[in-house]
């Protein structure tokens, strides 16, 4: 791995990220009038947070069970409209916590 | 001049927590690029140059196993659709009037996160609200990376580690009060959410879309199938109005 090799992929990596996040920034700035795509355009933003959440939370090097907590204990506070920061610090600190205790409680469980 | 000091001073303070997220993600990324053999100045501009967790993760991986060039930039390219969707999307709730320098450097902070936090706000989202927003990230972004570049060894492994579910609290948030209150929302959620799990959780059936697709088969699994959930629920529930209209039904 050479340093040009390097660079060329920092600048395929800048370009891909940069202009797919720019371009429609630029060029769709009138608002959509097709009822379709308008729609459209209204729900996708919520399915494609959905499917990065989903499974990626459960599999992240915490742990299944960790992982699990934290996901109910996050979608519990949010659904409650809690502020974002309790939100994020609340499941966070248990997902910690059941890390801890991960391999006790999964040993418990019988695995 | 006061109105836009007091939108972006709000935004700096809601967006303070992503960017205590983005730390460790950074810091993560940073000793992944040094410990793979990044110099200190590459990886902290790769950082600097493109906010995006995925995307460097998936280009260090590519760029270690000495990918090609045109394989590294598909691959790329395929992870990055997402955000395609997600800028639209954006467009659609800024001012028209929003000037292109403002809008230049929004792009550059328009990640998966950012983006979630934003399209909380009801009606449209002011342009420096949303730079409000990115500047902490983007600053805590850009000293993770430092950080992590210098030191492997300054914050626990188990707090990084855990630290990543803030990310996906961060992702929760915006989707279940909007559920909440809409049950097209709810559908595409539930439906997008079950697509994902089958064809990425479940470990059979990945193998065989790998098989068929190559590495980069799971962001086109992500894609294609947001686009099947959204499309079904715009057939069912088409939106007469603007974006806002959807999300106080």
């Amino acid at each position: 791995m050479n340093n040009t090799y390097v660079w060329i992929g920092i600048i395929i990596l800048f370009i891909t990220t940069y202009f797919t996040r720019m371009l429609p920034l630029i060029f769709c700035k009138k608002p959509i009038q097709n009822t379709f795509f308008k729609s459209l355009l209204a729900y996708l933003p919520y399915a494609v947070l959905t499917s990065m959440l989903i499974p990626e939370v459960f599999q992240a090097p915490y742990g299944v069970l960790p992982g699990i907590l934290g996901f109910i204990i996050a979608i519990v506070l949010a659904y409650l409209e809690q502020s974002l920061v309790v939100v994020l610090a609340v499941s966070t600190i248990i997902t910690y916590i059941a890390m801890l205790f991960n391999s006790q409680i999964m040993s418990a469980l019988g695995f | 001049m006061k109105e836009t000091k007091s939108l972006f001073k709000q935004g700096v303070k809601e967006g303070f927590p992503i960017g205590l997220g983005y730390l460790p993600l950074a810091f993560t990324l940073g000793v992944n690029a040094a410990t793979g053999g990044f110099e200190f100045f590459s990886s902290v501009v790769m950082s600097l140059l493109s906010f995006t967790g995925v995307g460097q993760m998936n280009a260090m991986a590519l760029m270690f196993g000495n990918s090609t060039y045109f394989s590294i930039f598909i691959a790329l390219l395929v992870i990055n659709l997402r955000n395609i969707v997600l800028s639209l999307s954006l467009s659609q709730r800024l001012d028209e009037n929003v000037s292109l320098w403002k809008r230049l450097v929004i792009a550059m902070g328009n990640t998966d996160e950012i983006f979630a936090l934003t399209i909380r706000r009801e009606g449209k989202i002011p342009a420096d609200y949303f730079l409000g927003v990115m500047s902490f990230p983007y600053f805590a972004w850009g000293v993770g990376a430092i950080v992590g570049n210098l030191a492997t060894t300054l914050v626990p492994k188990d707090i990084c580690i855990a630290m990543s579910m803030a990310l996906y609290a961060m992702l929760i948030a915006a989707v279940v009060p909007a559920l909440k209150k809409s049950k097209p929302i709810l559908f595409v959620a539930v439906l997008s959410g079950l697509l994902s799990f089958i064809m990425q959780g479940i470990k059979s059936v990945n193998e065989i879309l790998i098989n068929l697709m190559g590495k980069s088969a799971s962001s086109w699994v992500l894609v294609a199938g947001s686009i099947f959930s959204a499309a079904i629920a715009a057939c069912i529930w088409p939106v007469k109005d603007a974006k806002e209209e959807i999300a106080s039904e």
